[in-house]
């Protein structure tokens, strides 16, 4: 019946006559960079839409006179009459108003829109709202703003990644322009790569996630770089405590072409150096990282545009004795081009590259082992958007990636002797067919259906193992093994993805929200430690290690109040993963072929409520989070064969961030987080063997203790300087206290014998963050 | 490499430890079973105790009045070990070296409460040594002030010919104290082709396969005595993991896990027994520092 419900409307829409298309492009007045999900709306009716990736939008309407109202958060709106009588091509450029607090909207997207798009269990972070969050070591970052939103949590400082909805961290599809990251840390976890100066927005979907993406169990992190100002060269940049970093941008081609380049460099050894003492080995130690994010764009003309972007960065740790470098590479190219007004069609290539490199000695000493891993990634993606009309969009495509992970090339130089050990790369295909459907049934109800089928391929050269079974919780002896030439197909797998999400609009303030999605993923994140390192290599899906598959329903019920100032929601979700990854026990991790016969394939579930409160106006701003969840596995021979706690289990987060707003010029912010303490299995009696104290936990269960709560407040102040009218430059300054009351978090707890004594044992609290930091940035631009 | 991580994170940031109070649970009894039983001419022992909870500040209870005996499986002989001070079972050998038949079944058996713990290991080879020198410390390396001259010693031992993997566990002490740090826990696959080199380094940094011997300093009059026990591949796996758990800490910590043990616990007891029996063979060398 719905079907044929369906069916009407659609032919009743396309038979409408009269209908004239108005379309363009919404940009930022002052840089020409274009403004993604600005709002276009009609006054006359109630009818509205929002700018896509590009700054794009399109209305079809009944020939008429309208007044078009164009917004956008941090820039005042316009409204302008117009006469619709025909197709028509109309742009707009908006002014930013940042200083000018009585007219700013300072919200992540219209709030009325957000309660009425099928869009649940996305948190879309703008780089301005991340720049008022008081940041570690004064260095505004985007992956630990992200922290602050409901149903995210991290290890602690120090991890790597984040933990979505009970999620590792190699479960979060982190796309930098399209392209996918794969270690998206500095510094072991202290900054994200995406260098805030370069970022236009952050989206994360934690649920509900569009068919046109996959290959993640858990989130997508959809990073967009700024695009370059088209009207004239600009400097932004800022000298920290950590790092100083600069970009300019400027237009190739008036109101054409542009580029943005942006650099930074953190010089924290050097800044540590002289309270180094003398003697101390590590003297000499370099510790740094830099990167450099770019964007080019050039619209050749209105049907065509084509965009550039890369990345590439490094760290870099050594002394004198080692070295360790390790970094990511991205380049992505995508080529816009619209068709007429309701076809348009995008074409994505990308490459990323991962990879590490580890010396113990040089070449021309005595010893010395140099160690290297490589993951490259070739993707190329096509798909196009069919705008029917306001009510009906379809979107479809496809996509293929190729995969070439070198998991480990080591030389080692032993005296006389050299060892080399060098594992077969793994190669592998995914290729993916996606589509998907929104459509409003009238002004109550919105759908938008999807399916992505995903065939993995994992292919040759390389070898495939067969393991014989053994007791659970233990190495499985190799049976057999099997050559496969180049190409040849080892295994394959396809898996349909549905995804679907339903939204009943009950008024302007007030909606209800379901969604459901399978994810499947074919790369994964091999290690076993408390915090993911960047030695953790990434492995292929294969016979032994079948592909991750994860399902999410999600429950959201949404509610604005006060003219859509304070915006509520109210999600609740159930996920549920299969051929979760666990070790076992002494689990070799370390240049293994046959790391796969190390691995233990399990169940996951997650469940939990997440309450989101947040006021998005006025001087005084900010939002409070709250989930209550629980994350589970189960793997056979581990805790007794029960369900036990996943180690990202946080039973209650709560953040409070808020910032206030004195004048035009300074302003105040804070943060306070409290996180229920991770599990850890702990002890409970302690053996003797060879003189060694032995801990040993006699129940056998896995995460049976909490370590202690996490709290923390984050206090920061800044104050910009008074603006010369006639001159460009701006500047800002940014005083920040990290960790203010000076909290010793554990990031976790271990158990020692005391070195006075070895017949007593002892815990100990291992924090990252073990006092207050304060910090200092300067910030300008011209 | 990632202890070195969290080492460096630790110099280098901001990070601490320090010890807090946590309550745990008193765990169950486990009966702990020590029976490292070498090839040499000295007293061989085996200690067995009663686990304790993990704060306890006594040594493990001992276990009294257990039978304990290990029995060649090849010639049959059987050689008692008598209880000598608190749960410490002996057997000092005669010149007939009943433990000195290569590659023999030895089975170990122990009733208490007439409960009968059995396990199993084989006398495999050990590796063949050269010889141990020693070298000057440069006074640049890391303290570049320092009167007394420093030493470290180097080992050089060969690794048995054949396909098979040997497995081995190298011991180290200064005059005659044995080096017991959980660092001196040095493993090796193999052991290297010829020198097996002194490190500066990082020890035990790429175990396996290759190992550094994590020498210590030593002073002139000082003497290094180094031995070399054959262990079993298992063996080998238990004292990796016992050496990951001791002191498994920082921000790569693996979860924790409890040791494996090869010791059998009949059905009809309660008393789980937790430990290891390892039948090793020696080789020993040793230098006088003038």
């Amino acid at each position: 019946m719905i079907r044929i419900l369906t069916l009407t409307l659609l032919l009743f829409n396309f038979f409408l006559e009269a209908q004239v298309l108005c379309r363009g492009k919404i940009t930022d007045f002052e840089t020409g960079e274009p403004l993604i999900g600005a709002l276009i709306s009609i006054r006359e009716r109630s009818l509205g839409v929002t700018t896509d990736a590009e700054g794009r939008y399109l209305l079809k309407l009944e020939a008429g006179n309208y007044t078009l109202q164009v917004q956008y958060l941090g820039y005042a709106s316009i409204n302008v009459p117009m006469q619709i009588k025909k197709n028509t091509l109309q742009n707009f450029a908006l002014v930013p108003v940042l200083n000018e607090l009585d007219e700013v909207l300072i919200q992540d997207q219209n709030p009325a829109r957000q309660l009425k798009s099928t869009e649940m269990s996305v948190a879309k972070l703008d780089i301005k709202q991340i720049n008022k969050i008081p940041a570690l070591l004064g260095e505004v970052d985007i992956v630990r703003a992200l922290q602050l939103l409901p149903g995210i949590s991290t290890m602690g400082e120090g991890a790597s990644g984040l933990n979505v909805r009970g999620g590792n961290s190699d479960q979060n599809l982190i796309l930098l322009d399209d392209a996918p990251v794969y270690n998206s840390s500095h510094l072991f976890g202290f900054f994200s790569i995406f260098n805030p100066d370069a970022v236009k927005d952050v989206k994360l979907y934690k649920g509900g996630i569009p068919a046109a993406y996959g290959g993640r169990a858990s989130s997508l992190i959809d990073v967009r770089m700024k695009e370059s100002s088209a009207k004239r060269p600009t400097v932004n940049g800022g000298i920290g405590t950590v790092f100083s970093r600069i970009s300019i941008e400027m237009p190739l081609i008036k109101d054409k072409a542009g580029i943005l380049i942006a650099l930074r460099r953190s010089y924290l050894d050097a800044l540590v150096k002289p309270f180094v003492p003398e003697q101390n080995p590590l003297k000499n130690t370099t510790f740094y990282f830099y990167d450099l994010t770019a964007k080019a764009h050039w619209m050749i003309n209105p049907k065509n545009t084509i965009t550039l972007s890369s990345y590439i960065g490094r760290d870099v740790f050594g002394a004198s004795i080692f070295s360790f470098d390790w970094g990511n590479k991205t380049l992505s190219l995508r080529w816009n081009h619209v068709f007429n007004s309701k076809w348009v069609w995008r074409t994505t290539a990308f490459y990323s590259d991962y990879n590490y490199l580890l010396q113990f000695g040089r070449n021309s000493d005595d010893q010395s082992f140099k160690w290297n891993s490589l993951i490259t990634n070739y993707s190329l993606k096509s798909e196009v958007s069919y705008l029917k009309n306001d009510s009906s969009i379809l979107r479809m495509g496809v996509q293929s990636m190729f995969y070439d992970f070198l998991p480990y090339d080591a030389i080692g130089n032993f005296g006389s002797n050299t060892v080399s050990y060098l594992a077969d790369s793994k190669y592998g295909f995914e290729h993916a067919a996606f589509i998907s459907k929104e459509h409003a049934f009238s002004g109550h109800f919105k759908t938008e259906c999807g399916l992505r089928v995903t065939l993995f391929q994992y292919i040759g050269k390389g070898t495939a193992y067969t393991f014989r079974d053994t007791l659970p919780n233990t190495t499985r002896p190799l049976d057999s093994e099997t050559r496969y030439a180049v190409g040849e197909i080892i295994k394959q797998y396809i898996i349909p993805e549905p995804r679907l999400s339903l939204n009943y609009i009950r008024n302007d303030r007030q909606s209800l929200k379901f969604s459901y999605n399978r994810m499947s993923q074919f790369v994964q994140l091999i290690n076993n430690t408390a915090s993911s390192s960047p030695l953790d290599i990434y492995t292929l899906a294969s016979r032994n290690l079948k592909p991750l598959i994860s399902d999410q329903v999600a429950l959201g019920y949404f509610h604005n109040f006060r003219d859509q100032t304070l915006e509520t929601s109210l999600e609740v979700y159930y996920k549920y993963f299969q051929n979760q990854v666990d070790y076992i026990d002494n689990a070799d991790l370390f240049i293994n072929p046959t790391i796969e016969n190390q691995l233990i394939l399990g169940l996951g579930r997650a469940y939990g409520i997440e309450y989101y409160i947040k006021k998005n106006r006025g001087d005084w701003q900010g939002w409070v989070s709250y989930t209550l969840s629980r994350t589970e596995r189960l793997m056979r021979g581990i805790s007794n064969d029960n369900w036990f706690l996943s180690r990202y289990d946080r039973t209650h987060m709560l953040n409070v961030n808020s910032s206030y707003d004195f004048n035009k010029r300074l302003s105040a912010s804070a943060t306070f987080v409290f996180y229920s303490g991770v599990p850890a299995t702990f002890p409970n009696a302690k053996i003797e063997i060879q003189n060694y104290i032995i801990p040993y936990n006699t129940d056998n269960l896995r995460n049976n203790y909490r370590i202690t709560p996490y709290h923390r407040l984050d206090l920061g102040l800044t104050y910009h300087f008074k603006k010369n009218e006639y001159r460009r430059y701006k500047q800002h300054i940014v005083i920040s206290a990290y960790n203010a009351y000076n909290r010793r978090n554990a990031f976790s707890i271990f158990f020692q014998a005391k070195e006075s004594n070895p017949q007593q044992t002892e815990a100990i609290r291992f924090s990252v963050v073990g006092s207050i930091v304060p910090a200092i940035t300067y910030n300008f631009s011209f | 490499m990632k202890q070195l991580i969290s080492f460096l994170l630790l110099g280098v940031l901001l990070a601490c430890e320090d010890p807090v109070q946590v309550k745990l649970d008193k765990g169950a009894t486990l009966l702990v079973v020590d029976a490292f039983i070498n090839n040499t001419a000295t007293t061989q022992r085996i200690r067995l105790s009663f686990s304790s909870p993990f704060f306890s500040d006594q040594k493990n209870t001992p276990v009294l009045n257990a039978q304990v005996l290990i029995r060649n499986e090849k010639t049959g002989a059987v050689v008692p070990f008598i209880m000598q001070t608190q749960g410490e079972y002996t057997y000092t050998p005669d010149a007939t070296q009943p433990f000195g038949d290569l590659n023999a079944l030895y089975s170990l058996e122990i009733t208490h409460n007439s409960n009968l713990y059995k396990a199993q290991a084989v006398l495999r080879r050990s590796a063949g040594i050269d010889s141990v020198n020693f070298e000057v410390i440069p006074p640049s390396f890391s303290q570049p002030t320092l009167t007394t001259k420093r030493y470290a010693c180097r080992l050089w031992a060969k690794d048995s010919t054949g396909l098979l993997n040997d497995y081995y566990w190298i011991k180290t002490r200064r005059n005659d104290t044995l080096f017991q740090d959980v660092s001196d826990i040095n493993l090796s696959i193999d052991g290297t082709n010829g020198e097996v080199p002194l490190a500066f380094g990082p020890p035990n940094a790429f175990t396996p396969p290759s190992v550094f011997l994590a020498f210590k300093t030593y002073y002139p009059k000082d003497r290094c005595h180094v031995e070399i026990h054959s262990i079993s591949k298992d063996c080998y796996l238990f004292l990796l993991q016992a050496r990951n758990q001791i002191s498994n800490g920082g921000l790569f910590a693996q979860t924790p896990e409890n040791v494996r043990t090869n010791i059998i616990t009949p059905k009809t007891t309660n008393l789980k027994a937790v430990g290891w029996f390892n039948m090793a063979a020696v080789t020993t060398s040793s230098i006088q520092i003038p």
